[in-house]
């Protein structure tokens, strides 16, 4: 039996920053130039897909209490196959982690450290996020909880102070650029949603069990709201420029002064992107060092960590020119999650529900005459 | 712009030193194996980035198996 090192609030935490990381930074101008206007409204649409994925991760743990997805897919599917699906879910972890690496370091190195190669700075991080993850889940909680009150404060820095630059007839009419922009906008955005499966390697760790489904209901709730607010203020603020923008609210955090005698402001919220970034990749490395070492059988995770952190270098910089590539591909990259955290999880939490009605209907069979 | 004989000697240095680091916390044999498996196909790989940065790799991959549906959505 796993020792309990973490509460579901601390687990939701880990995943709220992890979804809003990367989504603060690149989610407003990708859903500004597919949905325009309307962008703020796709978030609503994609949120059944992360109700799902946590509904899914709880429901698989509620079976297994003890096994993360690779474990259950081998106890479920059988050794051959289950480890055929679990290697697939491990490298859609990977992968997804790796393209969120290079955007780090792309935006990094595009925006401050212009001299040092995305490589260094990639390899900085993971030594230190290698060095947490070996530290164990407890560690991993606390890191969330403590990280939140700073994200938060450093969002809200930006915002409020560009509220009166705001415009809310760049938000109208509502649904202007079509109900097909929105879904897709809906659609890119399970770049981000599926990723709630990442709680399923988690939960075999966290104590209060019952409060998981409702607490990872509300944190999908509140995720949806928080990208649909960042949108938003994207859209009144940039207007229809904010589509022209990789990174559109960096681009506002650079027009911030505050009472005309505080400037660049934009370093210290690079600061807050810079944790979010962290714990992004720091929960992913967690869960595929755990899972790889369920898939290879050994006992103790922690040896897998640099040679994972390693590999994760690697795949941000293998075939990537530069981050454009994630726009271009967001249909393939959303189609391969999609499959990998949420049709994957149903196949399995199917099986499991067929081989227990199997079970029962085995039991309950009348033994013949003898 | 650094030439890729130093970045090959670059990496055996970082690679000895985390194996050094790595090696003294690993026991049982199995892990040692599942260690070293893992350690040397991310080496093997790192040296073949380095020579050809655009050699083919999973994003090749992920493109090719969903490609159609992409332009079918977005373009």
């Amino acid at each position: 039996m796993h020792k309990v090192n973490m509460s579901s609030f601390q687990l939701y935490v880990l995943l709220f920053i992890t979804m809003n990381g990367t989504g603060l930074l690149t989610a407003p101008g990708l859903l500004a130039r597919m949905a325009g206007a309307s962008s703020w409204m796709a978030p609503f649409l994609a949120m059944p897909v992360g109700l799902v994925a946590i509904w899914l991760a709880v429901k698989l743990n509620r079976q297994f209490p003890e096994d993360n997805l690779v474990g259950i897919a081998e106890k479920v599917a059988g050794p051959v196959a289950g480890r055929a699906l679990s290697l697939l879910y491990l490298f859609y972890m990977l992968s997804s982690t790796g393209f969120v690496l290079r955007q780090f370091s792309d935006f990094l190195t595009n925006s401050f450290l212009m001299r040092t190669p995305g490589t260094v700075v990639s390899a900085c991080l993971l030594l230190v996020g290698g060095y947490a993850v070996k530290q164990g889940p407890e560690l991993l909680g606390r890191l969330g909880t403590m990280f939140l009150p700073i994200f938060i404060s450093l969002s809200l820095l930006v915002c409020l102070p560009m509220l009166w630059n705001a415009h809310i007839r760049y938000a109208l009419p509502l649904g202007s650029a079509g109900w097909e922009s929105v879904l897709s906008g809906a659609y890119a955005l399970q770049l981000w949603f599926p990723m709630m499966t990442f709680a399923s390697f988690y939960l075999p760790y966290v104590g209060d069990k019952r409060k998981a489904l409702a607490g990872g209901i509300w944190m999908v709730v509140v995720n949806t709201i928080w990208f649909a607010c960042t949108n938003l203020f994207a859209l009144v603020v940039l207007g229809p420029a904010a589509s022209g923008f990789n990174y559109p609210i960096m681009t506002i955090v650079r027009q911030v002064q505050l009472s005309e005698f505080v400037e660049h402001i934009d370093a210290l919220v690079m600061m807050g992107w810079v944790l979010a970034f962290f714990v992004r990749i720091v929960v992913c490395l967690f869960g595929a060092a755990v899972g790889t070492a369920r898939w290879l059988g050994l006992p103790n995770y922690r040896p897998l960590v640099y040679p994972l952190a390693w590999l994760l270098v690697i795949v941000s910089q293998w075939g990537l020119r530069n981050t454009q590539y994630i726009p271009n591909s967001t249909g393939a990259l959303c189609m391969f999650y999609l499959a990998n955290a949420i049709a994957l999880p149903s196949v399995l939490l199917l099986l499991s529900l067929l081989r227990r009605v199997n079970d029962r209907s085995g039991e309950t069979t009348p033994a013949g005459p003898s | 712009m650094v030439s890729k004989i130093t970045l090959y000697w670059l990496l055996l240095i970082v690679a000895i030193v985390v194996l050094w680091h790595d090696w003294r916390g690993i026991k049982g044999r199995n892990t040692a194996l599942a260690y070293s498996a893992m350690y040397a196909i991310s080496l093997v790989i790192s040296f073949i980035v380095v020579y050809d940065r655009r050699f083919p790799g999973p994003v090749l991959v992920l493109n090719k198996l969903f490609e159609h549906l992409n332009r079918l959505l977005f373009r």
